[in-house]
């Protein structure tokens, strides 16, 4: 059976993150920080969209949207270090979803400016939301430990989502994204709507 | 073909993203617990000057803080000594998680004093510190409450229980049993804050 080669590569990451998740349960400050995005929802949602826009966007907004994003989360991490965030980071992120969701669903050639800020936002948002838990007396190491973790997650999950997004822009004329797309907007309104209504219990 | 490899493909992300999902809950949403004693201290006058403390941290914390230091027989003081001054420091910046209330009025604190760390045999972190009130205060007639709370709601601040409570002769004898009242406030990143209020009735 023959694989494509981005099926391999999800393979082999797949074969390599099981047993370092295993390990992770233990007192890594690096796998606890690379987990850290993956409670956060409008994290996931945010960055899913996100990449299916860049990947639908095509290679050249990857090429400068994706570094720019990486630094900016890399300032913004730091930054947990000496400021805390004034704003609710869920209320910023998921409307910023739904409409790169929405933007993906239509399909537009965008300047390649709007990505950039939208990815922009979200690395300041994710990054300032990502605050290492506040222990008296814990090392700078572990500290930044934990920072570099979400770092690398919250980079790789955009990496991938956009390669993937990529490898699928030009599959069925691009339904398969922008049906994603409409997902990631659903979804991020979806949450968005839960926050702002906490009692629905009936 | 290629559209169901292309598809097949999109499922494997999906689940690769679902399973470290399921992983994180396991490993992420750190919390640790501190285990208080307290104790009222007085002066000849029988006025309240300070209040002893003891905290006990919980394994995983303790592991945490003292990672990567020279536990051995021979070197284990040295490394205590080393973290010392890091965690008391930590400390001071969340003002040792406590709030003294005289009247519902809040005590000012001195400098901390008898500051100690060491490693008990079940390898949990033990702390001693006294915290000194700026002015004596006469206790009889009043109500004292001891207030310890982790604002972050990332550590558990705790008595357990009243026995955690110690009175002291002095105070024995004027005060009523002391009383624990636990509250949870909203939810900080996953983790409830929980205040927990010691009161002292020397009416």
């Amino acid at each position: 059976m023959k694989h494509l080669p981005i099926q391999n590569l999800l393979l082999v990451l797949i074969g390599l993150l099981l047993p370092v998740s295993a390990w992770a349960a233990g007192t890594s400050f690096f796998m606890k920080g690379f987990y850290h995005p993956m409670m956060v929802p409008a994290h996931i949602i945010v960055l899913f969209s996100l990449g299916l826009l860049l990947g639908q966007q095509g290679w050249r907004t990857i090429r400068v949207v994706l570094p720019a994003y990486v630094l900016v989360l890399i300032a913004s991490l730091i930054m947990t270090r000496y400021q805390t965030a004034a704003w609710n980071a869920e209320l910023v992120l998921l409307p910023l979803a739904a409409v790169t969701g929405l933007l993906v669903v239509f399909k537009w050639n965008l300047s390649i400016l709007l990505p950039l800020v939208i990815a922009i936002v979200a690395a300041v948002v994710i990054g300032m939301d990502s605050t290492v838990p506040r222990i008296p007396g814990l090392q700078s190491a572990k500290i930044y430990s934990h920072l570099t973790g979400s770092g690398v997650f919250a980079s790789a999950v955009l990496a991938i989502i956009s390669l993937i997004a990529l490898a699928l822009r030009g599959l069925l004329e691009g339904v398969i994204l922008r049906i994603l797309g409409a997902w990631s907007t659903a979804g991020a309104v979806l949450v968005v709507t839960l926050l702002l209504v906490p009692d629905v219990n009936p | 073909m290629k559209i169901i490899n292309r598809f097949l493909t999109l499922l494997a992300s999906a689940v690769f993203i679902c399973v470290l999902s399921m992983q994180a809950s396991l490993a992420a949403g750190f919390h640790y617990q501190l285990d208080l004693t307290a104790k009222l201290v007085n002066n000849p006058q029988n006025e309240l000057t300070a209040i002893q403390m003891n905290w006990i941290y919980d394994k995983e914390l303790s592991a945490i803080l003292m990672d990567g230091e020279d536990l051995s027989e021979a070197n284990k003081e040295a490394s205590l000594e080393k973290r010392k001054a890091e965690i008391f420091k930590g400390l001071t910046e969340v003002k040792y998680f406590t709030t003294i209330l005289l009247n519902k009025n809040v005590l000012d604190v001195g400098k901390v004093e008898n500051y100690k760390l060491r490693l008990n045999k079940e390898s949990r972190l033990e702390m001693n510190l006294t915290l000194p009130l700026t002015k004596p205060q006469a206790l009889q007639g009043n109500t004292l409450e001891i207030v310890v709370t982790d604002d972050s709601a990332v550590g558990l601040a705790t008595f357990v229980d009243t026995s955690r409570m110690l009175l002291g002769e002095q105070f024995k004898s004027i005060c009523q049993q002391p009383d624990l009242a636990q509250k949870k406030l909203a939810e900080v990143d996953g983790h409830a804050q929980v205040v927990e209020t010691m009161t002292i009735n020397c009416r």
